[in-house]
């Protein structure tokens, strides 16, 4: 789970404008703690030719089948698409937003990432014309990367590296904060008693 | 796609979450208020799919009592339409079946029967069938429709168990004795099941329904200044009308419920003027569409049943008679109830109790009316001064007929002295004259007969008196009640008659004078007689 952290948006505000040297420092620290997620997950993800075969060639198409064309599995874009991001995202429905996060955000990451997440045996659902399609794309994923994590914070990819890395990431960050909350704190007294 | 994400940092920014709550505040609010206008909209569709409902239901029922009204007519039976129509009415509320249903069935029993009362025994049992079999009225009295048409496979199917042998007979009699001894009872018995108690009810909420269809059409008709009932129908699209006949409808629904409002359950709950401000409001509402309902129910009458129009007169004047009795009832009680108080007032009555005293002491008859009459003047009581009025008066004629009747005896008693004194002057006198003694003997007795009944005329005549100015015929009858007299005369003829032959001629000569005067009772005048 990531720490909460109230006030960060105000101290990087604040740092902005007093000390944006500081600010700087911060992000420096926590990216360079984030990126060894980033890079762990990039890791995990399956070689072109090692996926199903299928998958990879992308036969399915939009013509054939009733919805969304089956996103055939592209080993660059999806190596792409996990990266590092130093802003905020979205705030949820509870008011909680993510700050410095990695994010997985290709179709074929995703799919690798969560493929059997729900059902261990594949959807009841799928029009393939193999009943057991399902299991054989889930089986052949898990070959390739096992599932960790726990809940919705379970996967292949940047799950997996969070599962195994955040044990070292955390105090990482937390310590960048303190440690540039600190020093910022320091400044700005010395400032007012000066 | 899910934000597949893994964060070192999240932050918590409840900015958001105080704006998203304000908003969804004046979301609510802005919810609550449409809200508010669907229900009264939709209250006010519903009440206007109910009034029209109301008015379709009236008009099915009408038209269906018509329908029968026309067939009685054309079979004949023009005079029974009320007595058919508050039969099937008795029939709804004695078993819980809609007149809906009632009446089709008879109609159809009725054609093929064509009686009366076979058609109705005919619905008794096809009554009794549907609540044992459960199949519908309806079906069942199709059933016997075709049985008296002479087709009895649908009495087959009813499940009644007839033999085929009897159904085979064709014999209509013989099936109804069986079914009648089979299904006896069952729609009687089918009011003690819960569906039985549903079917009271919905008879009740029809029943209700189709009147106050009938009010919203007087009322429709009232406004629309047109009585038919198809003007008043397209009137109810119009929504300012519409408005005006659920006010109409209210007032008669208040009516409905403040009958329920009689029964021990529903006396506090269908109270309306027990609702705070708005109950006052109904109840007013509710008298002026009483009122009106009075005035506008014969604007519709030209498309209403005319045996229902009957029907309702017979139950008004019904109800009115009941009405009335109960009053009578009452008024009698509130009588014997002062009585009692009355009672009570007269043990201190002083005068009343030495009237009662002096009562108890009179030894005559005559003493006890008189007291007596002065208690009926003092309880004011003028049945019993009546009878002693009559009483009295009786005494009094009583008392002048013994008068009389002493009288006439006393007479009676010196009536023979003086006619015997009579035949002896007159012997005495006929003798003198030198009339042999057996002739004076017997001139003086027909001289004293003659007396006798001359008294006797005189003395009845008080009696037979008629007075003046009477008609004749009265004058008629006393004289033939009166008895046949011979009035004496004294001739004085201012001569001496020595003879009896002297007598003769004197007569003869005063007869002939009497004639040619023409005044005597001999012969009229005018009339011409030979001497």
């Amino acid at each position: 789970m990531p720490v909460v952290v109230n006030g960060v948006k105000q101290l990087q505000k604040a740092m902005r404008e007093v000390e944006p040297e500081l600010n700087k420092q911060m992000a420096k620290d926590i990216k360079t703690a984030m990126l060894t997620v980033r890079d762990t997950a990039r890791g995990y993800l399956p070689r072109q030719n090692e996926v199903l075969s299928g998958w990879g060639k992308g036969t399915a198409s939009a013509e054939t089948i009733k919805f969304r064309a089956f996103p055939a599995y592209d080993y660059s874009l999806a190596r792409s698409l996990i990266k590092y991001n130093a802003g905020t995202n979205r705030r949820n429905r509870s008011g909680f937003a993510a700050a410095f996060y990695v994010a997985n955000i290709s179709a074929p990451g995703a799919i690798f990432e969560t493929a059997g997440r729900k059902n261990r045996r594949g959807s009841s659902n799928s029009e393939s014309l193999n009943p057991n399609a399902g299991i054989q794309f889930i089986e052949s994923a898990e070959s390739i990367s096992q599932m960790k994590g726990e809940g919705k914070q379970r996967g292949r990819l940047i799950y997996r590296a969070w599962f195994e890395k955040s044990n070292k990431v955390i105090p990482a960050v937390v310590s960048a904060i303190n440690t540039v909350a600190t020093d910022f704190n320091k400044k700005t007294q010395l400032r007012k008693a000066a | 796609m899910a934000n597949l994400i893994v964060s070192a940092v999240s932050t918590f920014d409840n900015k958001g979450l105080k704006k998203g709550k304000k908003e969804i505040t004046a979301f609510e609010q802005t919810v609550n208020k449409l809200g508010k206008t669907f229900a009264s909209v939709f209250a006010a569709q519903k009440l206007l799919a109910f009034s029209k409902n109301a008015v379709k239901a009236f008009i099915a029922d009408e038209k269906a009592a018509k329908s029968l009204e026309l067939q009685l007519r054309n079979t004949g039976f023009a005079f029974s339409a009320p007595g058919v129509e508050n039969y099937i009415s008795s029939l709804q509320s004695l078993y819980g079946v809609l007149d809906d249903q009632l009446r089709p069935a008879f109609q159809q029993l009725l054609t093929a029967t064509g009686s009366i009362t076979k058609s109705q025994d005919a619905l008794q049992t096809a009554l009794n069938i549907s609540a044992a079999t459960g199949k519908s009225l309806t079906e069942v009295s199709a059933a016997l429709t075709r049985g008296f048409s002479g087709n009895t496979t649908g009495l087959s199917r009813l499940g009644a168990g007839i033999s085929k042998a009897t159904l085979k007979t064709g014999d209509m009699d013989k099936i109804m004795g069986e079914l009648n001894k089979k299904f006896a009872g069952q729609a009687a018995a089918r009011l003690d099941t819960y569906a039985g108690k549903m079917g009271l009810l919905t008879v009740a909420a029809e029943d209700a329904r189709e009147t106050i269809g009938k009010g919203l059409l007087d009322a429709l008709s009232l406004l629309g200044k047109d009585t038919s009932i198809s003007s008043a129908t397209n009137l109810m699209d119009d929504f300012a009308k519409s408005t005006a006949d659920a006010v109409v409808g209210i007032a008669v629904l208040v009516n409905e419920l403040k009958k329920l409002g009689n029964t021990k359950v529903g006396g506090v709950l269908f109270d309306v003027k027990n609702i705070p401000v708005l109950g006052a409001y109904l109840a007013g509402f509710s008298e002026i569409g009483a009122a009106q309902r009075a005035q506008t129910a014969p604007s519709n009458r030209e498309g209403r049943s005319a045996s229902r129009i009957y029907l309702d007169q017979l139950r008004k004047e019904s109800k009115a008679l009941q009405a009335a009795t109960t009053l009578r009832k009452q008024e009698n009680a509130q009588l014997k109830a002062k009585t009692e108080v009355d009672k009570l007032s007269e043990k201190f009555d002083l005068e009343r109790i030495g009237l009662i005293k002096a009562l108890g002491e009179a030894t005559d008859a005559e003493t006890k009316l008189r007291i007596q009459s002065k208690l009926a003047i003092l309880d004011n009581n003028e049945a019993l001064a009546k009878k002693y009025n009559a009483e009295l008066n009786a005494k009094t004629a009583a008392d002048l007929l013994a008068t009389a009747a002493t009288d006439a005896a006393n007479a009676l008693n010196t009536l023979p002295n003086k006619y015997d004194q009579i035949f002896t002057s007159l012997v005495g006198q006929f003798k003198s004259m030198g009339i042999e003694a057996g002739a004076a003997a017997g001139l003086a007795a027909s001289s004293a007969r003659l007396q006798a009944q001359a008294d006797a005329f005189f003395a009845q005549a008080g009696q037979y008196a008629v007075p003046g100015g009477m008609p004749s015929s009265a004058t008629t009858a006393a004289a033939a009640a009166a008895p046949t007299v011979v009035p004496q005369v004294t001739v004085n003829t201012g001569a001496v008659l020595t003879s009896e032959q002297d007598l003769s001629v004197y007569i003869q000569n005063a007869l002939g004078q009497i004639t040619k005067l023409g005044n005597g009772a001999l012969i009229p005048a005018g009339s011409i007689a030979f001497q």
